[in-house]
């Protein structure tokens, strides 16, 4: 039997899971977690998709296979519209919605309970056009159980009390633009005193790092090469070294927290990320599916869908005003119309033409420079992965789930495939990204059918259970032996 | 009172005490005059509603003038209103009862506006005019604002307008689950108050005989215990694509007769139902006829195709007798003519009750002929007034300049749906400014829209209602009016018009292609898709491009469209995302097929699957939009007739391979 390696002030949170990787994983995550005057403990699930994003809980708290928005529901309550993780710390559950046409909810909820212990609104001002399923409640709130930092798009950076939900500190944040109308959804992540938050959007992407007790920018390192991308950045930890690594356009970056200088690039990446990678030592795994072939370039979305006179060039009125700027750079020949190359020129930068495709890739972390060639350790061409749905790394193995309910799963240290494109029985989109505890995988549909399956080599269906016909965008959360599922409208505890 | 008056004096009643509060717009009052009729009040209610939306105007319904009053507004006719006919002096137009005027008159500083028409109902249409001209839309959905409101004005007003055809009728009912069967009342008063707005009429139910609308004295031949949809269900589970539409019911079903569990109950809230609807009508100035044609059904492919056996004479007899009887403030009749002679019906009526007497001086009957031939018409009574239907809508334009001048009060069915593109998007406005111009010319009587997938049918019914008073109208220009107002931009409409055009296409593909159609909605839904022969594969990869390249459109007019409008944009585009997905069904279907054919099991296999999720999306698509019953009923009759049992086959094959 493993011996507790943590002890939380709570006696009942000290076991961590048996299975070795997690041994390793969490003696990284703990230094992310105790790096500061976090009241974070190892049940909690604090993040988008827990500890460093990984979607696996460290508790081997059982969970329920069989559940429904009526079975095993210990509590649920109404939130309103909105497609952001609930995270969890210090037995509170955060969550938010779009209350109103222009007013956003932040909520607090007793776990055990689910007792509402406080709410914030919050007016957002003008909203720009999103792009459903997206809703501009789409940022999942970090906490390291003092405060709740959350984002929203035309409010940017905030800082709520835990406690009862009074504004701390705000933090101007840039507001991003997107070409298509997909909105904001990128969300903050915890590291030591700081709060890291890249923004890929299409018109000014950077990264940034704010101080997490003042709400000031310690640092932020412009992005110019990359698209509209939604990888939350990780932490690596590779050679004694850290890293902020952040997935976008063509490249998988590394950078000093303490700075936000970069420090590495692999150059192996496609064109549109939104799927964020898991880190398994000092190991980055990714799965990307960016739409169209490799000389799919942005100039083709462009064409095809803002060019709405298909006269096959792009004026400035098909366009969003705030991009006039870029759109001048790109008008080489100061003709009023940006005309193929142009198109990519305005909107792409030169440096970093990647293009559509499927990957499944593992790259070592800790490098230096260009690390394209020395530290790609495994990539397949394979149409397994998803656009929107990260993939799950439980023990060796890489499970990932794509629309249609297609899965497969691969060895994570050589890429070998244990299964590939089988179908879980559940058809439809899947945006939330899988969830592991408990020795099973909880995999959502959009349809609201929550789909568990063995955490095993092979594709063993335990069973197929239903949240309900409103659906699930959201990444489920799961935290001492409980699973926390938002659904589009409400929250669900789920426990035994 | 009738609910609509009630409405309508509530509203006055808070228009008047909005007097005296402040609000940014100007002061309008609205003069009806002291004998003004109820349908006139009620156009000045609706008149003072919209000029409140549209300019935040403080409005007042009043009998006579107010002599300080800045604007002016005079409603009603000559007849019952003084003041009207004082400002418009000797200058009054000939109109015809529908003839609509909106005429300025009086010096600068002094001017009125004169609003009226040649009875109260024309009345109610020339206030909805104003409304058109002030950039209101009427959507059947319901209204929608300018992207860019217009500038409240009473001067420089001078319209006439006369109908080009003075019959303008919509059909509801039909017996089907994605026509306004499945409406509950709610939704189908609105959409018969939209459609007052688009100046129709005229409204028909066709009520199945075989259906809970009448009682089971009917004849031998009535045994049902009055089922909705001939007694098919529609359940709803957790595995029906695009669920979410249905918002936690357990089946589709009209929701005004949702729990009632014996035929009697079924019937009395069927009767209930059909009667408020008969009201709505009437108080919109409409009239209102019962097609119980509906024998025919199944030669068109009804839900169930064992029902093809005609009814007998006695049975259409006892079928108008107890019509009548049932729903007494009809105003016509609607009977098949090859099942039911006009000798028939007057027998039929002479067995109605004594009380029923007078109705018998108003009432008209309508001979329905199913199919539009030079043959029927040469033979028909000219003394009787006559329905025309027509199976393949896409010949009507060639059948109706063929034709002999029809008898003198014929109208046509146009039937914007038909059951061979079946449950797919329809557009037809091409085609039909070519028929409003041939039967224009062949001096018909008018037309009925019979129209179930409302979805689809804003821009045909937009042209249908400016055509019909403007025999210059185009569906481009009519769409420019719709889309160039609602979106704030012309060359959105641009977008728009190649999407429908697509659609339009696809349609005629489609109708051309097919026996029966790739989404028939009958439960031999699989096989009416037909066989995989080289012309149905050819036609079904042509019409998938056609509706993806609409929803292209579709997506590219959204974005570029005013953000108020978008949602109403949005819808276009997964609806036509629903189409796309669907013709991928049925391509898959027929790769599964082919593979069948050559035995090759894997192929087949995994065609079948990618047909079960290629539906599972479109449907999940269309549930995504979804926005009335007929949307739903889409997804229900589509569940039922064509995913569970493709689910079921792709089970079935996969455990006897796995074996």
């Amino acid at each position: 039997m493993d011996p507790p390696i943590f002890t939380s002030e709570a006696p009942s949170m000290t076991i961590v899971s048996k299975q070795p990787w997690a041994f390793i994983w969490f003696l990284t995550a703990f230094g992310w977690l105790s790096g500061s005057s976090n009241l974070v403990q190892a049940e909690d699930w604090a993040q988008f998709r827990g500890a460093n994003a990984s979607g696996v809980a460290l508790s081997s708290a059982p969970l329920p296979t069989e559940f429904s928005a009526e079975q095993n529901v210990k509590w649920s309550v109404t939130l309103g519209e909105g497609v952001a993780s609930p995270v969890i710390a210090g037995g509170r559950v955060y969550a938010t919605s779009m209350s109103g046409p222009n007013r956003f909810k932040v909520f607090a909820f007793d776990t055990a309970s689910g007792k509402p212990l406080w709410e914030r609104e919050l007016d957002t001002g003008k909203l720009p056009t999103i792009m459903p399923p997206n809703t501009h409640a789409s940022s999942t709130p970090v906490t390291d159980g003092r405060n709740v930092y959350v984002y929203f798009s035309t409010l940017g950076m905030l800082a709520l009390d835990a406690a009862d939900g009074h504004e701390v500190w705000r933090c101007p944040i840039e507001q991003p633009f997107y070409l298509m109308a997909w909105g904001a959804a990128s969300s903050p992540i915890l590291y030591q005193d700081l709060l890291i938050f890249n923004q890929d959007d299409d018109l000014n992407p950077v990264l940034y790092a704010v101080d997490k007790q003042t709400g000031k920018i310690r640092w932020k390192t412009p992005r110019p090469e990359m698209l509209a991308g939604y990888a939350l950045p990780v932490l690596c930890t590779a050679g004694g070294r850290t890293d902020v690594v952040v997935a976008g356009t063509g490249k998988m970056q590394g950078y000093d927290p303490a700075t936000g200088k970069l420090l590495w690039t692999c150059n192996t990446l496609l064109r549109t990320i939104m799927t964020t990678p898991v880190v398994q030592g000092d190991l980055i795994y990714i799965s990307v599916q960016s739409y169209g072939d490799a000389d799919r370039l942005v100039k083709h979305a462009l064409l095809e869908w803002k060019d709405t006179n298909q006269d096959g060039k792009l004026s400035k009125q098909e366009i969003p005003e705030v991009f006039w700027e870029k759109f001048d750079k790109g008008d080489a020949n100061r003709d009023g119309f940006l005309v193929d190359k142009e198109i990519d020129a305005a909107f792409q930068s030169p440096q970093n033409m990647a293009g559509g495709g499927s990957i499944i890739q593992a790259i070592r972390g800790g490098g230096l420079g260009d690390v394209s060639k020395s530290h790609l350790s495994w990539s397949l061409e394979n149409k397994a992965p998803s656009n929107i749905a990260s993939p799950l790394l439980s023990g060796d193995k890489l499970f990932l789930v794509k629309a249609g309910g297609i899965s497969s799963c691969f060895e994570a240290t050589n890429g070998k495939t244990l299964w590939t494109q089988k179908r879980l029985n559940n058809l439809g989109n899947y945006y939330a990204s899988p969830v592991a505890a408990d020795n099973k995988i909880f995999v959502l549909g959009e349809n609201g059918f929550v789909v568990v399956l063995k955490d095993s080599p092979t594709l063993e269906i335990l069973a197929k259970n239903d949240m309900g016909e409103g659906g699930c965008v959201a990444t489920p959360a799961i935290a001492d032996g409980r699973l926390y599922i938002r659904t589009k409208e409400k929250l669900y505890c789920i426990g035994n | 009172m009738k609910r609509t008056w009630l409405i309508a004096s509530i509203f006055l009643s808070v228009v008047a005490a909005s007097v005296s509060s402040a609000t940014a717009g100007p002061r309008v009052e609205i003069v009806v005059g002291k004998e003004a009729p109820k349908i006139t009040r009620f156009a000045a209610t609706e008149m003072a509603g919209q000029l409140k939306t549209l300019f935040d105007a403080e409005v007042s319904v009043r009998d006579s003038i107010n002599s300080d009053a800045a604007h002016v507004i005079l409603l009603g006719e000559p007849k019952s209103n003084p003041e009207l006919a004082k400002a418009m002096g000797d200058a009054w137009p000939k109109l015809s009862d529908q003839g609509i005027v909106l005429k300025s008159v009086g010096p600068a500083g002094k001017r009125r506006l004169i609003v009226s028409g040649g009875s109260p109902t024309a009345t109610l249409w020339a206030a909805y005019e104003l409304g058109h001209r002030y950039g209101l839309r009427y959507l059947l959905s319901g209204d929608a604002l300018p992207a860019k409101p217009a500038q409240f004005t009473l001067d420089h007003f001078d319209i006439q307008l006369e109908p080009t055809l003075p019959t303008r009728g919509w059909q509801l009912m039909g017996g089907f689950p994605f026509i306004s069967d499945a409406w509950g009342l709610d939704d189908q008063q609105r959409l018969v108050r939209q459609l007052a707005k688009l100046k129709f009429n005229h409204v028909v139910m066709k009520l199945d005989p075989e259906g809970p609308f009448f009682t089971a004295e009917l004849s031998s031949q009535k045994t049902n215990a009055a089922p909705m949809f001939r007694g098919q269900q529609f359940t709803v589970d957790g595995d029906t694509p695009g669920r979410k539409a249905f918002k936690g019911a357990k089946e589709f079903v009209n929701p005004d007769f949702a729990g009632k569990k014996t035929a009697a109950e079924t019937t009395a809230a069927s009767q209930r139902f059909v009667r408020s609807l008969i009201d709505t009508a009437h108080e919109l100035g409409m009239t209102v006829g019962i097609d119980l044609s509906n024998q025919a059904a199944p030669i068109f492919g009804g839900l169930r195709d064992d029902r093809r056996e005609l009814p007998t004479d006695e049975f259409v007899q006892s079928s108008i007798q107890t019509c009548v009887n049932t729903f007494p403030a009809v105003d016509s009749l609607y009977l098949n003519h090859s099942l039911s002679k006009k000798r028939e019906f007057l027998a039929g009526l002479t067995k109605v009750p004594p009380v029923q007497g007078s109705m018998r001086q108003r009432l008209e009957v309508v001979f329905v002929n199913p199919e539009l031939s030079r043959e029927a018409v040469d033979l028909l009574p000219s003394d009787d007034r006559y329905c025309f239907c027509a199976l393949s809508t896409f010949s009507l334009a060639n059948v109706i300049r063929e034709m002999p001048a029809p008898k003198s009060r014929t109208s046509l069915t146009l039937p914007l749906c038909d059951f061979k593109v079946g449950l797919l998007p329809h557009q037809r406005g091409q085609l039909l400014q070519k028929l409003m111009l041939e039967m224009r010319m062949s001096r018909w009587q008018g037309f009925q829209v019979f129209g179930p997938l409302t979805g689809d049918l804003d821009p045909g019914v937009q042209f249908l209602s400016r055509a019909s008073f403007d025999a210059k109208a185009t569906f481009d220009g009519v769409c420019h009016e719709l889309f160039d107002t609602l979106c704030g931009s012309s060359d959105v409409t641009v977008r728009l018009i190649k999407g429908f055009n697509h659609i339009e296409q696809a349609t005629e593909k489609i109708d051309r292609t097919w026996q029966h159609g790739p989404a028939f909605p009958d439960a031999n839904c699989l096989q009416k898709i037909g066989p995989a022969d080289s012309n149905h594969v050819a036609a079904s990869k042509e019409v998938t491009d056609l509706y993806l390249q609409a929803m292209n459109e579709m997506f590219r007019a959204h974005d570029n469209c005013n953000p108020a409008s978008r949602r109403y944009i949005y819808y276009y585009a997964r609806r036509y995302e629903f189409a796309f997905q669907y013709m991928n069904f049925v391509q898959a279907y027929y790769a599964a097929e082919e593979a069948k054919t050559k035995k090759d099991k894997e192929a087949r296999l995994e065609q079948l699957g990618k047909a079960v999720e290629a539906l599972y999306n479109g449907l999940n698509s269309l549930g995504d939009v979804a926005r009335d019953p007929s949307d739903r009923g889409t997804i229900a009759v589509l569940t039922e007739f064509a995913y569970r049992p493709l689910v079921k086959q792709l089970d079935k094959e996969s455990e006897e391979a796995e074996k």
